[in-house]
């Protein structure tokens, strides 16, 4: 009886979610005929921030493996099948390797800079402008090595997906003895997690750097992993019929714990990014947040503050939300919801400097994406999603 | 059942216990003997001796100094900070991990945290009290430090709080005064049992007093543990905070080296980095001349050598994309500084930098060299060293070569410099042989605690 009423949920998600994919395709094809250069920027947004679920949920994953913890009981079946959704980024990565020159400024000024390569060096730095450094475009920014990369990168995460998702998939305990090995995956996901983030983010403004932005996001996606997780296994928990239980009360609570922790460091370091760049305010750093706080763009940017940060701190505080499945699922949401905010923040006004301009792509291709990403999330889950067990007392 | 409970709590079967075989009276026994009855092994006088020879060698220089000014250390313009703050830097780091283990790891009810937390509480202390020298010292003028305090002055003067210094001086008092509360809070217990076991007088009138009238009756074991929770609850942000704003005074200036902005969680690493290794540099030998194998074990050291091994990645990480993103940025500055740091007159010191805190602590990968005390002991020495480099050559290899080639100059530290932090580390060691002698350096109440949960668990 109360594993139907899971099992329902889960084909509802998958169905729902394949509708909003053959929707969003649809419109997408037909935008595509119109204006692909705009469609390939929201295409870039979607697939960056799906991709930052998927690779978010492997990294907690691995977290998991190394340090152990009640709260990962509940989790791992969530985290395992939201990081087996690699191969869909991977795929979805495709058209954004073969339109790199309409997408990095990068891909497309191969000649124009060669120009500037006897650019005196008070030129290469006092300008906020555009100018690739040609040894960087040379060696790093061209559009072979970033294919090469990227090919590298998926293929190192898809292993990583095989080795820790698919093989260790029976009972409900942490595998032994493969914590050095989650250690050792851990740090080579992290290091090419940020050079991935380098070359699809940070490189949408070619000259403009921040040190942090890698590990930035790294905890966005860990974040969104783990938020989307929270959600899922609340919502499915007051799904099941009174009486049994999916997921042991507390444990929840200490998802919901653990999502305010990510949440506090994810915050941590965005404000650091804004505070050091806002009191140094060079001018080859300044811009990229003087882009973003002009125009209307900075009402995203408070959106993401409030609505990312302030609001559900606060309720994330409450005891007695963390222990309400319903409410904790909201919360987690609005988390992951606001992470899409936060990125579209940073990735667009790349595109689109000066006036606020939201297309509606920029809608339509992540949800077409995150409708992919959900039915197969879904259909994962189906297979691994533990049976509901009668409500204990000491729980 | 108990079995598999078993091994969701701790992982893995293999893993040691966490405490020997004792019971209540036994573990009470074997650790207040340390303060009430044991005689004070001859190391200890030995040990208290240098170190107090070095605590007069501080108060010589410090003297000087007062007599001088800073004109006797080797500061100049440009490096106008030089030892005092890389010391400062590296001391403050070195508390960190006293506030981790005793709060974080409370917090995420850590049991192994137990029979190390009161003496790295301790740690935190004399570190931060060697650290809060080091800024009032550079002033110069250290007699107008209250100068930072905002008050209503009649001058007209109000500190600057757009200043990271500024919240420096916030942060760091804040740090201070928690910790010490965090600390006296959780000794009040013991000090009970001292008072209760100790024989002559005056040592029962001292600690009865300190005890501040304990009886150890539920309604103050209630309270207590609220108040000690709640402690926790404060000292936990002070992890990331102090830190970061130790950090913040390099980051938000412009000087190439000091404006990234990884700096605040890369400090926050390092500062574990660093603050475990010291735990582990006190630890060994302190286990080794009282014997306390069976109560900081070889899990003990492996968990923190693990920690360790943890932080130390995230340092490199935090090598690694700077120095990427100084080429990759284009930036002439950013890149200098890079070359400058691996080839420049300082160059020697990265490198040594690197092989301490990069290169070596990867040994800690394999469980032989985690359980091999001496070998963790020299490679804990090591990172100690490695870390007071790294912020030697923040704090100097930046400030030599800033912007204009014509106000290039080089740092060399004076006598004096080395003397007052050689100084610093005598009075370190001072404090903490005072304290293994008059307090108890492992909780006794919490192993009790300890040892009966995990009589519950064997069972």
């Amino acid at each position: 009886m109360s594993a139907e009423a899971v099992r329902e949920t889960i084909a509802r998600w998958q169905r729902g979610g394949l509708l909003v994919a053959a929707v969003g395709v649809g419109l997408c094809a037909l935008a595509a005929t119109v204006r692909l250069d705009t469609l390939l920027e929201s295409y870039l947004l979607g697939f960056l921030f799906w991709w930052m679920v998927s690779i978010g949920c492997l990294g907690v994953l691995l977290v998991y493996y190394l340090s152990g913890g009640r709260w990962g009981l509940a989790a791992r079946p969530f985290l395992e099948c939201g990081a087996m959704t690699m191969p869909l980024a991977a795929l979805a990565f495709v058209p954004i390797a073969l339109q790199m020159d309409r997408i990095y400024p990068w891909a497309a000024e191969s000649e124009h800079t060669v120009a500037s390569a006897d650019a005196s060096p008070a030129e290469m730095t006092s300008d906020a402008g555009h100018h690739i450094p040609p040894d960087v475009q040379r060696l790093y920014l061209n559009v072979e090595f970033a294919q090469a990369r990227a090919v590298g990168y998926f293929v190192l995460w898809v292993l990583l997906v095989l080795a820790f998702c698919l093989r260790a998939r029976r009972g409900p305990r942490r595998p032994r003895g493969r914590r050095r090995l989650a250690a050792v995956a851990l740090a080579l996901m992290i290091l090419t997690c940020t050079f991935a983030s380098i070359d699809w983010g940070m490189s949408l403004d070619p000259g403009w750097f921040s040190t942090i932005y890698g590990a930035l996001i790294a905890m966005g996606g860990a974040l969104a992993g783990l938020a989307i997780t929270t959600a899922a296994a609340a919502s499915l928990q007051s799904r099941t019929p009174s009486g049994t239980q999916l997921v042991v009360p507390p444990t929840l609570a200490d998802l919901g714990t653990l999502t305010m922790a990510f949440l506090m460091l994810w915050a941590y370091f965005a404000f650091s990014q804004f505070l050091i760049i806002y009191a140094g305010n060079l001018p080859e750093e300044n811009v990229w947040y003087i882009t973003r706080l002009q125009g209307g763009w900075q009402w995203f940017g408070l959106a993401a503050i409030v609505g990312g940060f302030v609001v559900p701190f606060g309720l994330l505080l409450s005891r007695d939300l963390k222990h309400n499945p319903r409410w904790l699922a909201g919360v987690a949401l609005l988390v992951f919801g606001m992470q899409f905010v936060y990125l579209a923040w940073t990735i667009l006004p790349s595109f689109r400097p000066g006036e606020i301009l939201v297309r509606w792509t920029d809608v339509v291709a992540p949800l077409a994406l995150g409708g992919l990403w959900t039915a197969l999330f879904a259909s994962l889950l189906a297979r691994r999603v533990p049976e509901p067990q009668p409500t204990t007392e000491d729980s | 059942m108990a079995q598999s409970g078993k091994n969701l709590k701790h992982g893995s079967t293999r893993q040691q216990p966490l405490v020997g075989d004792y019971t209540f009276g036994s573990v009470t026994d074997k650790i207040s003997a340390i303060v009430l009855r044991g005689r004070t092994p001859r190391n200890w006088y030995f040990g208290f001796a240098v170190a107090f020879l070095l605590v007069m060698v501080l108060l010589w220089s410090v003297g000087y100094l007062f007599l001088r000014g800073v004109g006797i250390w080797g500061i100049n313009m440009p490096v106008a900070w030089g030892f005092a703050i890389v010391n400062f830097v590296w001391w403050i780091g070195i508390g960190h991990a006293g506030t981790l283990i005793s709060a974080i790891l409370l917090l995420l009810r850590q049991q192994w945290r137990t029979s190390i937390n009161r003496f790295a509480e301790a740690m935190t202390l004399f570190a931060v009290a060697c650290a809060g020298l080091f800024p009032l010292l550079h002033l110069g003028r250290p007699e107008y430090f209250y100068y930072l305090v905002p008050y209503p002055a009649t001058t007209g003067m109000w500190p600057q709080f757009r200043s990271p210094l500024m919240w420096d001086f916030f942060a760091v008092a804040t740090y201070a005064t928690v910790s010490l509360f965090f600390w006296y809070v959780g000794l009040i217990p013991d000090l009970a049992t001292l008072r209760d076991r100790a024989k002559r007088r005056f040592s029962r009138i001292a600690y009865g007093f300190l005890a501040m009238g304990w009886r150890g009756s539920a309604r103050h074991w209630q309270r207590y543990q609220r108040a000690y929770l709640l402690l926790a609850g404060l000292a936990t942000p002070l992890v990331v905070s102090v830190h970061t704003i130790v950090s913040l005074d390099f980051a938000v200036s412009i000087i190439p080296g000091w404006h990234t902005t990884v700096f605040p969680p890369y400090f926050v690493a390092g500062a574990i980095y660093s603050g475990f290794a010291m735990v582990l540099t006190i630890a060994i030998p302190l286990r080794a001349v009282y014997g306390l194998q069976d109560l900081v074990t070889a899990r003990h050291l492996d968990n923190m050598a693990k920690v360790m091994l943890a932080s130390g990645l995230v340092v490199a990480y935090g090598y690694l994309i700077e120095a990427f993103i100084a080429w990759y940025s284009g930036n002439l500055f950013e890149r200098y500084m890079m070359l400058n740091r691996a080839f420049g007159e300082y160059g020697w010191c990265y490198w040594l930098l690197i092989a301490s805190n990069i290169v070596v602590p990867q040994l800690l990968w394999f469980r032989s060299v985690r359980h091999s005390v001496p070998l963790l002991f020299v490679i804990a020495l090591v990172i100690n060293v490695g870390m007071w480099l790294e912020r030697f050559i923040i704090v100097v290899v930046s400030l030599s070569r800033d912007f204009l080639p014509s106000s290039w100059g080089l740092y060399v530290p004076t006598f004096w410099d080395w003397a007052t932090f050689i100084g610093t580390i005598g009075l370190f060691a001072a404090l903490l042989f005072v304290f293994i002698r008059l307090l108890p350096m492992i909780s006794i109440f919490e192993m009790r605690e300890l040892l009966e949960e995990s009589k519950g668990e064997h069972s």
